[in-house]
């Protein structure tokens, strides 16, 4: 909402359910990623420290099952979130303000690589949601759906290798290896540099926790957006800000 | 005077409150510390237990170490033998652990030895012995073993705990099966039983039978071992694969390799994903930073 | 707790500890023989001796001389007789007549007798050990094969060894029991694989050490090696002096005309900056713009990335020189010494080819934007072209250096896999039949000058930025 009677041009980015299941994406994430990887590198000493820390490998594997279920939950829960945003909010999947993938999200693509590779002067006019943003935001959709089916295999092999042949759980194993190797490192090196050091966002992009940015960041990063909304309005059925 | 007592009473009692919480840190400390170095730590053979040389201490320490020399080496010390022989030319090449007569091991352990005959290491040993009369002679590599092989005599410890014994067995067992023991320490039944030390593991005998030392390729066979922990298993599971070393899949075992073929495609897929989307990410990240740097510079 | 039941806590615990210290220590303490048996005779030869004691190696030595002191001992090989004697007048001669037979030859006393192992140095020399300028490029080379006198080498290629030969020039098997120690500062030490056509993959030139200048990209050894370098390093100092003379020809802080004034002032001046608040200002120029190099990226990011692809990569390289001198001198036997003292080992091998990797393309990029694509801002002079010479040519006859090493020495592809395009070119260079042995020593003495010559050239061209670029910085600090 446009705030203008308490704090002059803030701007809402994200509503408060999305800045909890972020928070509790990021702990549960870190807690399947150390709990797992102590099991996957159990020859290092480091991982067998922190498996005695946790009090033995019996609680460090219920650890990483109950983050793990936590983490579904949280997919579930923004399932829910879309379905609430196309029916009730009466949203468009495929507009401007939505976290889907557009056409337009290739020229941007191609715009942005233009301008890091300095044939562009500035970079694209991002609407709500930049091309990696939703590249991020759809990696782990996916990446959870794959890491809980194949972590599903593994918790129940009995169960599982009752409908399907036994060599199934060693491919479940080298995917779920794999895939949280790619996810681990994508979250910690370049996540992070994106939120954290890059000079523009430096020492922090705090917008997913506080929920809203300045007039001046809307402006800079969301040039497109920016321009939506000091456009004449349109009567629609959602507020401006209140988006997927 | 009464009072006076009361008085240093209560002093002495403060006094040695005093000392004691200052003390009582360090004395907790010592207590835990201490005993660590303390208790006799489990170790490997670092020597080969067939050397000449005996060491008195660790033998002493040992399973056999109340037993005399004389009691296990009959032969050498018998009647109108002379040792060393250096008359005999094959003195110095024979291998200890082919000739001694290891039947001697069964007047104390009557069970192990017997299911050491109805297993695979003795039937193997049998054809050996047959081959050889025959004059047909195998790679060192190749033999099959001997108690001596997997024992040491001198320096064996009684009452090792279960985790102590599987780690000692993968070392035993790795010596002839190096790929299975690769594979082994790779898969979730080594990496919990070996390197996380949990109790409730597999290690090698408790698949593959202590002493009858059985291969699982027969499926049936294997669900068997897999019941033993997993009382839900049925045929299937036990086509779940544990040795997935390239050198554990036989020829003879088509199903197990069209398994591991199967997995071998879907893992550098997944790699080479991994490793591609990383790199353009990363390169991508890294040229922005630079990029964003050298805006600000510009005071842009 | 109350104090007084603290107390019987505490010494209920000390109790309990020293009975459980007792009970599991105790069996150690027990005598050597198990309690009423006779000494066993089979302990008199096959007890384990003490080898920290003198009497114990003595003793130890004493078994293997039952049979190995006999001149008479021998093995039959291929219908040849081999003596097995240890001849007492070389070995009670050597360094190693107060060792054990076992310490050295650790797998030997056992049935069948035959050494698994071979025979083990590292016990107590560090392969580290020794000057570093020949013995960090023999790492393949067992101890024995240089320093027992025996002029019969062989190359074992499947494990990357040179060993000794059990086997004359005509095969005929030879003894090796003598225990005769080479003088290896003979003269003529080195050609026994240093030679034309010889079996062990060595180049046929004795090559000298390198230099201590060579640090900026190899491990080197504290000396100034060939006199070419001698040379190099006096011209640059000349240089350097020069410069330095030039300098203070002009005012400094205002006097112009006592040079004694001059380096007073100078001095004053840095010495108040430094112990003073501006101190930190000073530290954040040296870590933005000399470090990280700030004032390149305000100019462009593609310079930015060229110059760093060559700043970088030399300046790593020289850490890393660096610290595998200091780790070789106070820590010769740790793991991290033993890796990066062999070149040959996969993160040396890998560091070493990509950082030169890197050098060659930022050098290739600068050329391209200097002489292709010429840019307006860009303007090239022959000392830009000096520079950029000198540098590339350095860089690429290393790598040539690299894969005919690779070729000459038949080092397995499992090793030289690590150095990722030295393999390359090596597999390139095996493909032509020139006689690359011969050739090495050349190109050897080419990469060398070509680094002798950026050294003594370094004072006069656009590469003294090196030193005066970072001088000028901190002159001209930003104040914060």
């Amino acid at each position: 909402m446009r705030d203008q009677t308490v704090e002059p041009e803030v701007y809402w980015r994200f509503n408060v359910l999305h800045r909890a299941v972020h928070i509790v994406v990021m702990i549960a994430f870190i807690g399947v990623a150390l709990t797992g990887f102590s099991l996957a590198f159990s020859s290092v000493g480091a991982a067998r420290t922190f498996v005695w820390f946790l009090g033995g490998i019996d609680n460090a594997r219920y650890l990483h099952r109950f983050c793990a279920v936590v983490l579904y939950l949280c997919v579930v829960t923004e399932v829910l979130w879309i379905m609430y945003f196309k029916f009730a909010l009466r949203g468009k999947l495929f507009g401007p303000n939505s976290i889907f993938f557009r056409v337009k999200d290739l020229r941007f693509f191609r715009q942005h690589m233009g301008y890091l590779l300095g044939r562009n002067e500035a970079p694209p006019p991002f609407e709500r949601f930049t091309w990696w943003e939703k590249f991020d935001y759809w990696t782990l959709f996916i990446g959870m759906q794959t890491m809980g089916l194949t972590g599903v295999f593994l918790w129940y092999p009995e169960f599982f290798s009752r409908f399907f042949p036994g060599y199934y759980v060693n491919v479940a194993q080298v995917l779920h290896f794999d895939e949280a190797i790619l996810a681990v490192l994508y979250k910690f090196f370049i996540h992070t540099s994106v939120r954290h050091l890059r000079p523009e966002v430096y020492p922090g992009d705090w917008v997913i926790f506080t929920g809203k940015v300045t007039k001046e960041t809307m402006a800079r990063a969301h040039p497109g957006e920016w321009a939506s909304l000091n456009a004449p309005q349109q009567g629609s059925a959602i507020s401006d800000q209140q988006t997927i | 005077m009464d009072r006076l007592r009361l008085i240093l009473r209560r002093l002495n009692t403060a006094k040695r409150t005093r000392l004691l919480r200052s003390c009582r840190g360090l004395i907790i400390a010592a207590l835990l510390v201490l005993p660590i170095p303390v208790q006799p730590a489990w170790s490997a053979d670092p020597t080969p237990s067939s050397s000449w040389f005996v060491d008195m201490n660790r033998f002493l320490k040992s399973a056999h170490g109340s037993l005399t020399c004389e009691r296990c080496h009959v032969e050498l010390t018998a009647q109108g033998k002379v040792h060393p022989n250096r008359e005999d030319p094959t003195a110095m090449k024979k291998v200890v652990v082919r000739s001694y007569d290891y039947q001697r091991c069964a007047s104390c352990h009557p069970e192990a030895y017997k299911r050491f005959l109805e297993g695979e290491h003795a039937k193997e040993l049998a054809k050996q012995k047959q081959a050889q009369s025959e004059g047909i002679d195998q790679p060192p590599e190749k033999l099959a073993p001997t108690c001596g092989d997997c024992h040491s005599s001198h320096y064996v410890q009684s009452k090792r705990s279960r985790v102590e014994l599987g780690t000692h067995m993968i070392e035993t067992c790795g010596k002839c099966h190096k790929p299975q023991q690769a594979s082994y320490l790779r898969d979730i039944h080594g990496r919990m039983g070996i390197f996380l030390e949990k109790k409730a593991s597999a290690y090698c005998t408790d698949c593959h039978g202590a002493h009858t030392c059985e291969s699982l390729k027969d499926k049936n066979k294997a669900l068997e071992a897999c019941r033993r922990c997993h009382r839900d298993a049925t045929l299937q599971f036990a086509g779940i694969v544990i040795h997935t070393g390239k050198e554990d899949i036989s020829r003879k075992n088509p199903e197990k390799q069209a398994s591991m073929a199967f997995v071998g495609t879907i893992k550098p897929i997944a790699q080479t994903m991994t490793i591609i989307l990383l790199v353009f990410f990363a390169l991508q990240t890294f040229v922005w930073i630079l990029r964003e740097l050298h805006r600000k510079l510009r005071g842009r | 707790m109350k104090p007084r039941m603290q107390t019987s806590a505490v010494a209920v615990c000390a109790l309990a500890f020293w009975f459980m210290a007792f009970w599991m220590v105790g069996p150690s303490i027990a005598q050597q023989q198990p309690p009423g048996q006779q000494p066993s005779e089979c302990l008199d030869c096959h007890r384990q001796r003490n080898l920290n004691a003198n009497e114990g190696i003595l003793s130890s030595q004493r078994f293997c001389y039952n049979c190995h002191q006999d001149p008479g001992s021998h093995g039959d090989f291929r219908a040849s007789k081999v003596s097995f004697q240890v001849k007492p007048e070389y070995f009670l001669k050597s360094p190693h007549r107060f060792v054990a037979c076992i310490q050295c030859h650790t797998s030997v006393a056992q049935s069948p007798h035959r050494s698994l192992s071979g025979v083990q140095c590292s016990g107590c020399h560090p392969r580290t050990a020794g000057s570093p300028g020949t013995h960090a490029g023999h790492q393949r080379v067992r101890c024995e094969a240089c320093h027992t006198d025996s002029p019969f080498v062989k190359l074992d290629a499947a494990n990357n060894e040179v060993k000794l030969s059990r086997t004359n020039a005509k095969q005929v098997p030879i003894s090796l029991a003598e225990h005769k120690v080479a003088d290896v500062t003979r003269e003529d030490f080195c050609t026994k694989c240093h030679v034309p056509n010889n079996q062990v993959g060595a180049p046929a030139m004795v090559l000298p050490s390198k230099s201590f200048v060579c640090i900026a990209c190899h491990y080197s050894p504290m000396s100034i090696g060939p006199p070419v370098f001698l040379l190099a390093i006096f011209v640059a100092l000349m240089g350097i002096v020069g410069t330095v003379v030039f300098w203070f020809r002009a005012g400094v802080q205002g006097e112009t005309t006592s040079v004694n004034r001059k380096i007073q002032l100078g001095s004053e001046a840095v010495w108040s900056k430094v112990f003073s608040r501006e101190i930190f200002s000073v530290l954040k120029t040296v870590f933005f713009d000399i470090l990280l190099q700030r004032r390149i990226l305000a100019n462009g990011v593609s310079r930015w990335l060229i110059h760093s692809l060559i700043f970088y990569s030399f300046f790593a390289r020289f850490a890393l020189s660096v610290l595998t001198l200091y780790l070789q001198k106070f820590s010769p036997e740790g793991d991290w010494t033993l890796i990066l003292v062999n070149r040959d080992s996969s993160f040396v091998a890998t560091f070493n080819d990509l950082t030169g990797v890197f050098i060659l393309v930022g050098v290739i990029w600068a050329m391209v934007r200097r002489f292709i694509t010429k840019p307006e801002y860009v303007s090239t002079q022959e000392q830009d072209t000096a520079a950029l010479v000198i540098i590339g040519l350095v860089a690429l006859s290393g790598f040539i250096l690299e894969g005919m090493r690779f070729v000459v020495g038949q080092i397995p592809p499992q090793v030289t896999m690590s150095a990722f395009a030295g393999y390359l070119i090596s597999r390139l260079f095996s493909i032509m039949n020139i006689g690359w042995e011969s050739i090495y020593g050349y190109v050897w003495y080419t990469h060398a000058l070509l680094w002798a010559l950026f050294i003594a050239y370094l004072p006069f061209g656009k590469l003294k930025h090196i030193f005066t670029t970072p001088l000028s910085l901190l002159l001209n600090y930003k104040k914060a």
